[in-house]
């Protein structure tokens, strides 16, 4: 479920968080969403591959999609009452039917100070 | 007029069977000016970007005790999504015979990996950051639909990364 607000909390791909200190860890977060690319999409971007380079309708669909898989494990996170999200990692997989998952995953954690 | 009416319904009639060769043609010759102009677009935005901040933003290396202590932090990334043309294909298959590098796919991949880089260095430093650190660069193959002639072929390209402030 898409939260009503966007849920605001640390998130890094790294080990730590800039000037605090992790003081508990509440185990790994995830959060995911398949997404299946729409006639419409696929038409333009048949169109465009005539010529190669950038297909931009699926850019912008999968960039969307990947931030949704974010929101909802920062959700997932915040549900478990962490305040920050370390060592974040994305995934993505295609799928069977022309759609794509796209997956977030990483540790929730409470840090302080 | 009869006989003018008659050559456009012959022309209609063989343009199903030339219109691949024409397509292919205008992908080969259209397609090679429009990628170029990519190529020259995105040098042109690196070049203003290391003259603007003297500096690449983005690395690798988690530890930016390097650098200083940073005082935040947030998750950035950025994507885009490209596929060779036909002509493109077209090469990659005649050179799938022979083996050997396939300089049309090496192309469009490497365009994909240095544009999506060039978005992750203007958005960190649109959105304010000092430094991007941990980058990491990943490609997926998507439109591959199952049991589908599927005529597009596109690869993701996603970046992203820890952007930080001191």
């Amino acid at each position: 479920m898409q939260p009503q607000h966007p849920v605001q909390i640390a998130v890094s791909n790294t080990e730590t968080i800039a000037g605090a200190t992790i003081v508990q860890s509440l185990g790994l977060v995830t959060g995911s969403t398949v997404r299946a690319k729409n006639i419409g999409k696929d038409i333009m971007a048949g169109l465009k591959n005539i010529v190669g380079g950038e297909l931009g309708t699926y850019t912008q669909l999968l960039n969307e999609a990947r931030n949704q898989a974010l929101q909802r494990m920062m959700a997932d996170a915040q549900a478990r009452g962490a305040n920050a999200v370390v060592n974040v990692r994305f995934a993505t997989s295609a799928v069977a039917g022309g759609a794509a998952e796209l997956f977030a995953y990483g540790t929730a954690v409470i840090v302080q100070g | 007029m009869a006989e003018s009416a008659e050559s456009i319904i012959a022309l209609l009639s063989i343009l199903p069977s030339i219109l691949p060769i024409i397509l292919i043609l205008f992908s080969a010759v259209y397609g090679t000016i429009y990628q170029n102009g990519l190529d020259k677009k995105r040098l042109n935005r690196e070049m203003a970007f290391f003259n603007k901040y003297g500096k690449d933003n983005l690395m690798t290396l988690e530890n930016h005790g390097l650098i200083g202590k940073p005082v935040a932090m947030n998750l950035v990334f950025t994507n885009v999504t490209v596929g060779p043309s036909w002509w493109q294909l077209f090469i990659g298959w005649l050179k799938g015979i022979f083996g050997g590098e396939i300089q049309s796919y090496s192309r469009v991949l490497n365009y994909g990996r240095m544009e999506v880089l060039q978005r992750l260095r203007e958005k960190a430093a649109q959105e304010g950051w000092d430094q991007v650190i941990n980058v990491r660069l990943e490609s997926v193959v998507i439109s591959k639909s199952a049991g589908r002639n599927d005529k597009t072929s596109a690869i993701e390209i996603y970046a992203y990364g820890t952007a930080v402030k001191y």
